[in-house]
């Protein structure tokens, strides 16, 4: 017994509730008849097309989880190439690291949340972005003062010497 | 000597995340060029492993028509 996921694309040419009806009576029975256990079903509803499969653009969309044997896969999937009203679909292997799955409204939703936390978070650095900068510039005006008085300090006192100025610019430096 | 450039770090390592979902389309676009290809690593500073996971979720989540594999304009 091995997990399997199964994604399937229902065509447009019926109503939300015709194609419930039919995953449940096409797909979900052929998979139990092969002796597969479906574990989790969800049915997305109408999604449009990322672009044109088969002249259409938008389907109803629908993910299925089962355990079974492996050689099932194959009859399932010679059986579902025939199958009219499926516009596609895939069998894949369920990886043994894969969460739990989510259905589609929660995935809906983790994604405005995630949406809302990076508006946030943006709002917040773009505050201390500017905040720190109004600081800077308050601060750095007495500085350049101090540093001219010292100089003219020195220059009463003695000659002006560059190495002075200098340590005194990396030490207003270190301050910042 | 110059300061030695910071290490490339994976993102998927930083958040915690081991497996890549293909039907989580929001967070695959984040690993899309403008024309819809998939990034590489030098840019994106993913990881091999994950690299390989990513382009393997992309793929399908191509060929289920959640994400478009090109874009002409």
């Amino acid at each position: 017994m091995k997990k399997y996921e199964m994604m399937v694309i229902i065509q447009n040419d019926r109503s939300e509730a015709e194609a419930k009806g039919f995953l449940k009576d096409k797909v979900i029975k052929k998979v139990k008849d092969e002796g597969g256990k479906v574990t989790f079903e969800d049915f997305w509803g109408a999604r449009g097309f990322a672009y044109m499969i088969n002249q259409e653009k938008w389907g109803y969309y629908a993910v299925i989880q089962f355990d079974g044997a492996p050689e099932i896969v194959k009859t399932i999937t010679t059986d579902f190439n025939i199958l009219k009203g499926l516009v596609r679909f895939m069998i894949m292997k369920v990886d043994k690291k894969a969460p739990e799955p989510v259905s589609y409204s929660d995935m809906q939703k983790n994604w405005e949340a995630q949406k809302r936390e990076k508006q946030i978070a943006d709002a917040e650095a773009e505050e201390k972005a500017t905040k720190p900068a109004a600081k800077a510039d308050k601060k750095e005006t007495p500085k350049t003062e101090e540093t001219k008085e010292t100089r003219a300090k020195e220059a009463t006192t003695e000659k002006t010497d560059e190495p002075s100025v200098d340590s005194s610019i990396d030490s207003a430096i270190d301050a910042l | 000597m110059p300061p030695r450039p910071k290490k490339h770090l994976c993102p998927f390592q930083l958040a915690g995340i081991d497996y890549i979902d293909y039907k989580d389309t929001e967070m695959l676009s984040q690993y899309i060029t403008y024309y819809r290809s998939i990034q590489s690593r030098f840019h994106t500073g993913v990881s091999l492993k994950m690299q390989k996971q990513l382009a393997r979720a992309v793929k399908r989540a191509r060929q289920m028509g959640l994400i478009a594999p090109v874009r002409y304009n």
